[in-house]
């Protein structure tokens, strides 16, 4: 214990260096574009998720879902920065950070965090705080600090756009402004499950596991050319977990990312962007929530087998079925 | 972090119970569905296309002013959505540099004040405070609104003038009273009034042709950016809180501190009998939420359908009202 | 018992168990919020006790707790990140700052686990001893670098735990002298140094 006060003013490294985590190379290194057509809309995409990869911090975990990859730490609880400004907090101050690696996107991004990401963050705040056990982690801060390495946005090429000589050739996909919704809504739901298995990792009580969903509805093209507004309500597709890509001759309508604690049936965070339209009621909203609940319980699923993978590792490990407290219950009792 | 309130924990717990029974009883005796009144003006800055101001009780004054250029599309080979949505730029400013958006004014994005209802800007740490947390979500709702993703309509698509030529859009939201935490009705009805109000010259070069276009000067010519006797209309969004199970159009401070959970609502007028279609849902931070054992953690489905229902049911009426006083000071000028 | 639970998933009512850590209570039931392992200890019937109180109690309420399994075996080695003070622990501190009114001291152990960050706490003079504490100097209580056993006593303020160093068992538990060589205590409030002999103030805690 030879170590320094910490500089409190930084998010300070750990003192004794960090080991990158080493991933297996996978034995087919041909990459194959995943199939999305394959894929029918009740039906999430599969889900890679793993705790405590990097052990340098308290937790840990990475998700990979299709083309989208995240890593995300959790530090702490920790004590609050020694400035006059930080008031006494009897709950843990939770602090959320997304980051888009630079090189996450097709269009490069800087290092200082952009608004999205910012909002980003603020979302996955929303979403994690009311399942914090807070009030157990007085005087504290818990940080949760996700980094995107890789993403499905709108540089794909079905987005590409034809300029030529004299004219321009463009699609009208290329207008589809809910793109970049669904593009962020899955980012945020994955950032959401994966930070429920980072924080369980890390073994801060919670109340309940949340796990993100998103679904977007589709309607018909031609049924949208001729009038509009009113008469789109039928024909509707709700896609899960959708791909960047919308389904043949479809458009979108609007995408619902939520998370949602599925012991409580509670929704933690909630965004809906798009015309859900509500003249005579939220009938459609509710089956767009639901289709989203739909898709973060098929999450939850994975969730709860990630954050006990770990744990029935160690378990094996110590070789123990009894767990190691038996003796310091006795310690309690005899002092 | 929810907005900070001088309330004691007494004084929250009792607000808490008297909003909690039923029929509840708030501080102002209003309605559950009752919003506070409003002061607004448009159109009355000469050098904008559009302007606004709303002065309101509690949340305090904002100035909004829309300008709008003359921009060559961008003609890179990722020409897409973020390209396209940059075409519309929305900043919010605490004017004098007040409390909070101080020293951040630049970015891309527009710098200004993190608002404080709407899901967080919490999270953010100190250092991230004064981001565009405000211009995010005006602008999100700006997009998606009338019409929005894929309904075939977009506010994007008014503002093409010519092939390889479009408007970029300015929105400055200037708050007048320093606030770190300005309230989302506020920011909205002051950015709805204004771009109902805003007017973009007309054009008179033909609109097939790459070279810079040329417009009319008379501004009675002029065309406006939304329609005034056509739909959609301007997305507005209305924060809504619950707390138990009753629901609360337009919260003042204390009752979002009060609260168990909150929604802020963005509806976009369809038709003259004042009904709305819902074109985005947010979580709002509220000073309850993630409370003690036991309690509630998040929203409910039923919950969440009742808070939607509400807004959707008693604030068209209050949308058509606002419509209609721009169009009243629109004419009368 | 070897199954794992995860956060949010029901153990059993209520009323079966008494909670322990690693559990919370909602609608009734017992709920998880840890994952790991589910731990229920029923303590030893005391029969003593409850033969003396007529009560009709049959059996003790088993307390029900989830705890996640440790990795290493030499669980007080390893940093528990997790770990914060609490009012009542015992804590190791070192002394960083003095001056008249108090000691500032760096916390680096709670209740003989080591903790993953220092957490920062003060000693004040009134708190430094048990008794005559309107006589207690600072100065002659506590010297920068020395590595005190101390209670917590308070969450204090924004910044600081309030500890406090009043009872045998607590105080200064290893100290080096003005030249700078280790000393071992002589009485409750005096240490000597091992090479020179001299002999300094300290507030000294009992050796166990």
């Amino acid at each position: 214990m030879a170590a320094k006060a910490p500089d409190r003013r930084r998010n300070n490294p750990p003192s004794h260096g960090t080991t990158p985590p080493v991933f297996l190379s996978s034995a087919s290194s041909g990459a194959v574009k995943p199939k999305q057509s394959s894929r029918p809309p009740n039906e999430i995409r599969k889900i890679f998720l793993r705790t405590g990869l990097i052990s340098s911090v308290t937790g840990s975990s990475f998700l990979e879902i299709a083309p989208l990859k995240l890593s995300i730490s959790v530090l702490g609880p920790r004590p609050l920065p020694r400035t006059s400004s930080t008031p006494f907090a009897a709950q843990a101050i939770l602090t959320t950070e997304v980051k888009f690696a630079p090189f996450a996107s097709t269009v490069r991004r800087g290092y200082v965090r952009d608004s999205s990401e910012r909002d980003l963050g603020s979302r996955l705040y929303q979403a994690l705080v009311g399942a914090i056990r807070r009030e157990l982690y007085p005087k504290s801060r818990i940080e949760v600090v996700v980094t995107i390495l890789d993403s499905e946005d709108e540089g794909d090429d079905v987005n590409t756009v034809y300029m030529e000589e004299g004219k321009t050739t463009v699609e009208t996909k290329f207008w589809d402004a809910g793109r970049s919704e669904r593009a962020l809504g899955v980012v945020l739901a994955g950032c959401i499950t994966a930070a429920s298995a980072a924080l369980a990792d890390a073994g801060i009580e919670m109340f309940d596991l949340v796990s993100g969903g998103v679904a977007t509805s589709f309607v018909d093209e031609v049924g949208l050319k001729g009038k509009g507004v009113g008469d789109a309500v039928s024909n509707k597709l709700y896609v899960r977990d959708p791909a960047i890509a919308p389904p043949e001759g479809k458009v979108p309508l609007a995408t619902c990312v939520l998370g949602y604690m599925a012991a409580r049936d509670e929704i933690s965070e909630l965004w809906i962007s798009g015309k859900v339209g509500t003249k005579n009621g939220t009938a459609e909203m509710d089956e767009l929530v639901d289709e989203a609940i739909a898709a973060a319980r098929s999450a939850r699923g994975v969730l709860n087998e990630a954050a006990k993978e770990r744990v029935q590792f160690i378990v094996d490990k110590t070789g123990t079925t009894e767990p190691l407290k038996e003796e310091s219950t006795d310690v309690q009792m005899t002092g | 972090m929810p907005p900070p309130t001088p309330l004691s924990p007494p004084e929250l717990s009792y607000l808490y119970t008297s909003l909690s029974l039923t029929p509840p009883i708030r501080l102002d005796l209003r309605q559950p569905s009752q919003f506070r009144p409003i002061i607004a003006e448009c159109s009355f800055l000469p050098h904008c296309n559009g302007s606004s101001r709303i002065c309101m009780t509690e949340a305090g004054e904002c100035i909004v002013g829309i300008k709008a250029e003359v921009e060559k599309d961008a003609t890179t080979k990722y020409a897409t959505v973020i390209e396209r949505e940059k075409w519309i730029e929305v900043s919010v400013e605490v004017a004098g540099g007040g409390v909070a958006g101080a020293g951040s004014g630049s970015g891309g994005g527009g710098g200004g004040v993190g608002i404080g209802g709407i899901s967080g800007a919490g999270g953010a740490t100190g250092r991230d405070e004064g981001d565009g947390g405000a211009a995010v979500w005006l602008k999100e709702g700006l997009l998606a609104g009338g019409g929005g993703a894929g309904a075939g309509w977009s506010i994007l698509d008014r503002l093409v003038i010519s092939s390889g030529w479009h408007w970029k859009l300015y929105i400055d939201v200037l708050l007048l009273t320093p606030t770190s935490h300005p309230s989302p009705l506020l920011l909205s009805t002051a950015v709805n009034m204004a771009l109902s109000s805003t007017y973009l010259p007309k054009l008179t070069s033909p609109h097939d042709i790459d070279d810079i276009p040329t417009f009319s000067d008379d501004w009675a010519i002029s065309t406006p950016l939304y329609e005034p006797t056509s739909f959609p209309k301007p997305p507005i969004s209305l924060p809504v809180v619950a707390v138990g199970d009753n629901v609360f159009l337009d919260p003042s401070v204390a009752e979002v501190a009060a609260a168990e959970a909150g929604l802020v609502i963005t509806l976009s007028l369809v038709d003259e009998e004042g009904s709305c279609d819902v074109v985005g849902v947010r979580s709002m931070e509220v000073g309850r939420a993630g409370g003690k054992e036991g309690e509630r953690k998040g929203i409910g489905r039923k919950l969440l359908r009742e808070m939607v229902g509400a807004c959707v049911k008693e604030a068209g009426e209050v949308i058509k009202g606002l419509g209609e006083t721009t169009q009243k000071q629109m004419f009368r000028a | 018992m070897s199954s794992l639970v995860v956060p949010g998933q029901p153990l059993g009512s209520a009323s079966a168990y008494i909670p322990g850590p690693g559990v919370h209570i909602f609608n009734g039931q017992i709920i998880a919020s840890l994952v790991g392992q589910v731990v229920t200890t029923t303590p030893p019937s005391s029969s003593s006790s409850s033969s003396t109180n007529t009560t009709t109690t049959t059996t003790p309420t088993p307390t029900i707790s989830v705890q996640k399994p440790i990795l290493s075996t030499t669980a007080t080695e390893e940093p528990n990140a997790t770990l914060l003070p609490e009012v009542s622990s015992t804590v190791l501190c070192r002394i960083t700052r003095i001056n008249t009114r108090q000691a500032t001291a760096s916390i680096f152990s709670v209740n003989d686990h080591i903790c993953g960050d220092e957490f920062q706490g003060v000693i004040r003079v009134q708190d430094v001893r048990l008794t005559e504490v309107d006589k207690v100097k600072i100065f002659n209580s506590f010297r920068p670098g020395d590595i005190v056993r101390a209670r917590v006593i308070s969450l204090g303020d924004q910044s600081n735990y309030y500890l406090s160093t009043a009872g045998n068992e607590l105080g200064v538990i290893m100290a080096d002298s003005e030249m700078g060589d280790q000393m071992y205590p002589i009485n409750w409030r005096e240490m000597k140094s091992t090479r020179t002999g001299v002999v300094e103030e300290r507030k000294v805690a009992k050796p166990f």
